[in-house]
């Protein structure tokens, strides 16, 4: 019998599909799923340090992307900063993009085109509550 | 002796500097580190104003300290990776982008054991008062871009100290000659246990480099002979095929028949217009399935759901099932009975790649009398 009963199966997100997804076609990838369990699992309280509300942030901020850029939206680098933020990050090698998720849902992001120099991002240290449409448009380049 | 405290290092020194492992979603292809790595933390800027020197980003001289050194010397850091800095590479950026920006001796003292002479800090990492973020996000992405990742046993002996050898011997060890070198002192079982895990990989590198080589070889084998080899590598790939699909019919048949197995319930039964049922495994498509009409896996169910036809007789669970246990029958579905569909859940086994398997939220369809709850 090959060893895998069913006392190794465990429930990897109950969350039903069509939650996780909202639009018809879209994938739902081990990558995605494993992702999800790496917010739940290793960040979010009382697993990880960051509080119930920021890793909510993160993941609605991730639909709220994915709303405007559809199943080219890849899973990020996903990593604490020292700041207390949580960063995703998307490295195309010339375009690069992060956003910084902070505890009270606000965020900043940035962006650099590694060939021309161009920077661009939140201004210096305010933070925004919305997804600001340059955002989209600079991540859609990255993505593309 | 100690090198001089805050002296610069020569151009042609490499550094390496440890970034916390865990905490961390890599998915494949992603670049690590990013500049994120090379931001001071806090502990950085009070040190810094404790000292009353400038912002200081740990880092090690890769010829006073190895890899392992350092790790021992910061074991709250929790699992670490290395990733190496040329100097060179970062006076380059000092001169297009941040004339602050250089790497300093700054040795642990009191010395805390080996290799702490190889403490050095890189300085103009941080943001300065007023400065431009987004140009200081710039600075830091540049000098992620040109850290690279150090293996683990990496010593670079351009001035060779007795430690440096001492740990390039140890690395080089296998863990059988260690093991059979007689007693061993507390550090040395502590070298013992790095040097398992590198003997490992270093076959498992062996082994993979062996397979390429070898199915480049076949590729390129002329005349009958290369065929045959190909025509066999071919015929062993479709064998694997067969296994893997052969496995996962398998699995499916351990949850079939670990149904009958003594699975306390979870729930007590009680009547619902509505079950839970394995649906099948997928991975994108679907590679089994007990149900006919079930719409692909990556896809919604529609609202008001989908009608799925049962492709055999299959119990129907009060709930999805959890650490191994199913929940309560609540009924059974036969064989081309109908049920609506209305939601699927993705679960897995253990955390191994391959397909999903696959419940279904299910509703009784009302001309079945008898068979739901």
């Amino acid at each position: 019998m090959f060893p895998l009963p069913i006392t190794h199966t465990v429930i990897m997100d109950p969350t039903p599909a069509p939650e996780l997804y909202r639009q018809p076609g879209m994938a739902i990838s081990q990558m995605d799923l494993a992702w999800r369990r790496f917010l739940d699992q290793e960040l979010r309280m009382p697993f990880g340090p960051f509080p119930e509300t920021q890793v909510n942030s993160v993941l609605t901020l991730m639909d709220q992307l994915r709303e405007h850029l559809g199943p080219k939206l890849r899973v990020p680098l996903t990593q604490p900063t020292v700041d207390g933020a949580i960063q995703l990050a998307w490295d195309a090698g010339r375009h690069y993009l992060d956003i910084d998720v902070f505890s009270d849902g606000t965020m900043q992001w940035f962006y650099r085109d590694r060939q021309t120099k161009e920077l661009d991002g939140s201004p210096d240290d305010a933070r925004a509550t919305g997804i600001p449409p340059e955002l989209v448009r600079r991540l859609e380049v990255v993505l593309s | 002796m100690l090198p001089a405290r805050g002296t610069d290092l020569a151009e042609e020194k490499t550094v390496f500097r440890l970034i916390r492992e865990d905490g961390r979603f890599i998915p494949p292809g992603a670049r690590v580190p990013n500049g994120a790595a090379f931001e001071p933390s806090d502990d950085d800027k009070q040190e810094a104003q404790a000292t009353n020197t400038p912002v200081r980003v740990s880092c090690w001289d890769t010829d006073l300290t190895t890899v392992g050194q350092a790790k021992s010397l910061r074991p709250d850091r929790g699992p670490t990776l290395p990733f190496g800095l040329r100097v060179s590479d970062l006076v380059e950026i000092r001169k297009i982008m941040e004339p602050r920006l250089r790497v300093v001796s700054d040795p642990l003292d009191p010395p805390k054991g080996a290799g702490s002479e190889g403490h050095c800090g890189i300085e103009g990492l941080d943001r300065p008062t007023g400065g431009d973020k987004k140009r200081h996000k710039a600075k830091l992405d540049e000098v992620a871009l040109k850290a690279f990742p150090l293996p683990e046993s990496r010593v670079i002996p351009t001035t060779e100290s007795p430690e440096v050898a001492d740990e390039a011997a140890n690395a080089g060890t296998s863990a059988q000659s260690l093991e059979g070198s007689g007693p061993t002192t507390a550090d040395q079982q502590k070298q013992l246990a790095r040097a398992k895990p590198i003997a490992l990989r270093r076959w498992l590198a062996g082994a993979v480099v062996l397979t390429f080589a070898l199915t480049a070889i076949l590729m390129n084998l002329p005349g009958r002979e290369g065929q045959r080899l190909r025509a066999a590598k071919l015929e062993a790939e479709k064998q694997v095929g067969a296994v893997r699909a052969k496995a996962v019919e398998t699995i499916a048949q351990a949850l079939e028949e670990s149904e009958k197995a003594e699975n306390p319930p979870l729930q007590s039964p009680s009547p619902s217009p509505r079950g839970f049922v394995f649906i099948g495994l997928c991975d994108r498509l679907w590679s089994h399935t007990f149900f006919d009409g079930v719409p692909p896996c990556d896809t919604i169910v529609p609202p008001g759901g989908v009608i799925i036809s049962a492709s055999r007789g299959i119990k129907v669970r009060a709930a999805l099932p959890s650490r191994g246990r199913f929940a309560t029958e609540v009924g059974r579905l036969a064989k081309g009975q109908q049920a609506r569909l209305v939601r699927l859940h993705a679960v897995t086994v253990l955390d191994a790649p391959g397909p999903h398997l696959y419940w279904g939220e299910i509703e009784w369809l009302p001309h079945e009398p008898g068979r739901g709850p």
